[in-house]
């Protein structure tokens, strides 16, 4: 991959805390592409290869900023002050900013798990001139239940079994308003109550693409298997991340990915030249 | 207060982020990659212990190394060769580099090293690499003293560059294989009962010696740097349920005169030491450890 200087890292005071980003940007970008990543849990895994994805749309012409939601990575605030409600306003945030600094060009929105559904209800919103998701959960909920499930498996480690919750008790805990600890986060009650009413709209839940019916906009819905490991979590990445002694299992930390960036960046660059054709016909 | 930093090593961009509070020390901690992951690590442990040692006054840094997390570069292809190239040192040279420019550039005095697992191993070989780089401690968190190894003989093979290295994988393959089919044995229970009875026995009569696949490197490496009188803080991980015991590492490197190495056990979190409180445990042990070292430097 292309090493450039174009990489600024800073932080943004947006909604009283100090949200980091980084812009991989380019000479003359055709169009910008705000990332939004996953949930907090998953951010772990995907982070470089995100990065990776980051400078390939550079080298191509599209310029990249990537951020930190509130209360996560390396940004400031407390994660058990933080919801789903709070990580939309995140991203509404970010893409005015990137549109107050791109110049009049197209800015596309692009998510992956929690990013890509949270980026659906920004574009619904009017954010953007274009929506790209990858792999966006049909209900947030979805991606609560997988936190549920490392609570647990962990408790298989920490306690005897008389002692160990289920998953229902720790979404009764949550539900009158305590807290659950989930691999090193403290999850609120409103981070669960929030979840609870987020589902994809049902015009972007089937993977494809398509125009928004008011603006016509486009957007396109990708779905990643686990082949696609360590963009998005999979079974052997957990294990070869937590080996249980010195023998590792095999499982990819760096894949070439420019077989699967390659289509994606055409559709961004089709989806702003389209745009492009539109606003001089209108 | 959080700032973003951008640091230049071997011509790629390292990204990081750094903690500083005004009117504070002159002792910098610079926190290390544990194993593969970004550098907030596992549920952010990293950035909110910054925060806190930043509120004591100690000037903290946390910088993703080459191809991890945000910064440029490129890592291995499968995670097991990426740790094999951590416990071999690989990535020593570019923290020394590192700590030096963070030095320089915020006119520190010295500068701890710290990390979990995987940045531990680099914190002690970085330590030993470059004695200009001002390395005035190591917070080691969980490090382990073993080897790690491949599941996959073929990828073994791959990762053996020596002659030496070649042998090592062809038995470690034989021995894998003959597990594997010792595993499929309808009187499999009964061997491996024998196998860890045997195996009790033998460590009686062995009584110190090393595991035969200790990190013999890191362990002299770590040895040396104690004799020098390099203080060092070694924080380990203990799971309410206890695991098989293995062999005491630390009583090995602490059983010799003259050196400054401190030893706090957490019970009841595990090896990230997110679970149970073990982050709060990890907060006090370190902060209680560079309050005295920061008095003694």
């Amino acid at each position: 991959m292309a090493k450039n200087e174009l990489e600024t890292a800073r932080y943004l005071d947006l909604g009283g805390e100090r949200v980091y980003t980084i812009s991989y940007a380019c000479e003359t970008p055709m169009a910008w592409v705000l990332l939004c990543g996953p949930f907090p849990s998953d951010r772990l895994y995907s982070l470089s290869a995100w990065a990776k994805w980051a400078r390939f749309l550079a080298c191509h012409d599209i310029a990249a900023v990537r951020f930190d939601y509130s209360g996560t990575g390396e940004s400031t605030g407390r994660f058990s002050d933080m919801d789903f409600g709070r990580w939309l306003r995140d991203i509404e945030a970010m893409s005015d900013w990137v549109s107050a600094r791109s110049g009049g060009r197209p800015l596309v929105l692009h998510g992956l798990g929690m990013g890509a559904l949270l980026a659906q209800k920004a574009f619904s919103a009017g954010r953007g001139d274009g929506l790209l998701m990858w792999s966006p959960p049909l209900h947030a909920l979805d991606i609560l239940n997988q936190g549920l499930m490392i609570r647990l498996s962990m408790d298989m480690l920490l306690f005897r079994l008389a002692d160990r919750k289920t998953a229902k008790d720790y979404i009764e805990e949550m539900k009158s308003g305590g807290a659950v600890q989930i691999d090193g986060y403290t999850w609120s009650s409103t981070l669960w109550t929030t979840g609870e009413q987020l589902s994809l709209d049902q015009a972007f839940a089937s993977p494809g693409e398509g125009k928004e019916e008011k603006s016509g906009r486009p957007w396109r819905h990708v779905v990643l298997d686990d082949g696609m490991s360590p963009l998005v979590k999979s079974q052997s990445m957990l294990r070869a991340m937590n080996p249980r002694a010195a023998v590792v299992p095999s499982a990819p930390l760096n894949r070439d990915f420019c077989g699967f960036f390659e289509p994606n960046a055409a559709w961004i660059r089709k989806s702003v030249e389209d745009h492009e054709i539109a606003r001089r016909h209108a | 207060m959080r700032d973003a930093i951008t640091i230049k090593v071997d011509g790629l961009l390292l990204q990081g982020t750094s903690h500083q509070n005004p009117g504070g020390l002159d002792l910098g901690i610079l926190f290390l990659n544990s194993g593969s992951l970004p550098r907030s690590s596992r549920g952010d442990l990293y950035a909110h212990l910054a925060d806190s040692l930043a509120e004591q006054g100690f000037k903290c840094f946390r910088v993703d190394l080459p191809g991890l997390g945000d910064s440029q570069g490129e890592v291995p292809e499968e995670y097991v060769e990426f740790y094999q190239l951590v416990q071999e040192g690989t990535y020593a040279g570019c923290v020394a580099k590192l700590a030096r420019e963070l030095r320089r550039t915020y006119g520190l005095s010295g500068i701890v090293l710290a990390g979990i697992c995987g940045g531990a191993q680099t914190s002690v070989f970085a330590a030993a690499k470059d004695h200009g780089a001002g390395v005035a401690g190591l917070a080691l968190l969980d490090m382990p003293f073993f080897l790690y190894r491949s599941s996959n003989p073929a990828a073994q093979k791959k990762a053996g560059r020596s002659l030496l290295g070649r042998c090592r994988g062809g038995v470690a393959g034989a021995k894998a294989k003959m597990r594997d089919w010792v595993l499929e044995q309808k009187w499999e229970p009964l061997a491996t009962k024998t196998y860890y009875r045997l195996r009790k026995m033998t460590s009686r009569t062995k009584g110190g010696n090393l595991p035969p696949n200790t990190n013999l490197t890191l362990l002299k490496t770590l040895s040396a740097l104690l004799d020098q009188g390099i203080p060092v803080l070694m924080v380990t991980a203990h799971p309410p349920i206890p695991e098989r015991k293995s062999f005491d590492y630390i009583g090995y490197v602490t059983d010799r005169p003259g050196g400054r190495l401190e030893h706090a056990k957490i019970h009841g979190t595990t090896h990230s030491f997110v679970e149970n409180s073990g982050a709060e445990a990890v907060r006090e042990a370190m902060a209680r450890w560079l309050a005295g070292l920061s008095i003694k430097s």
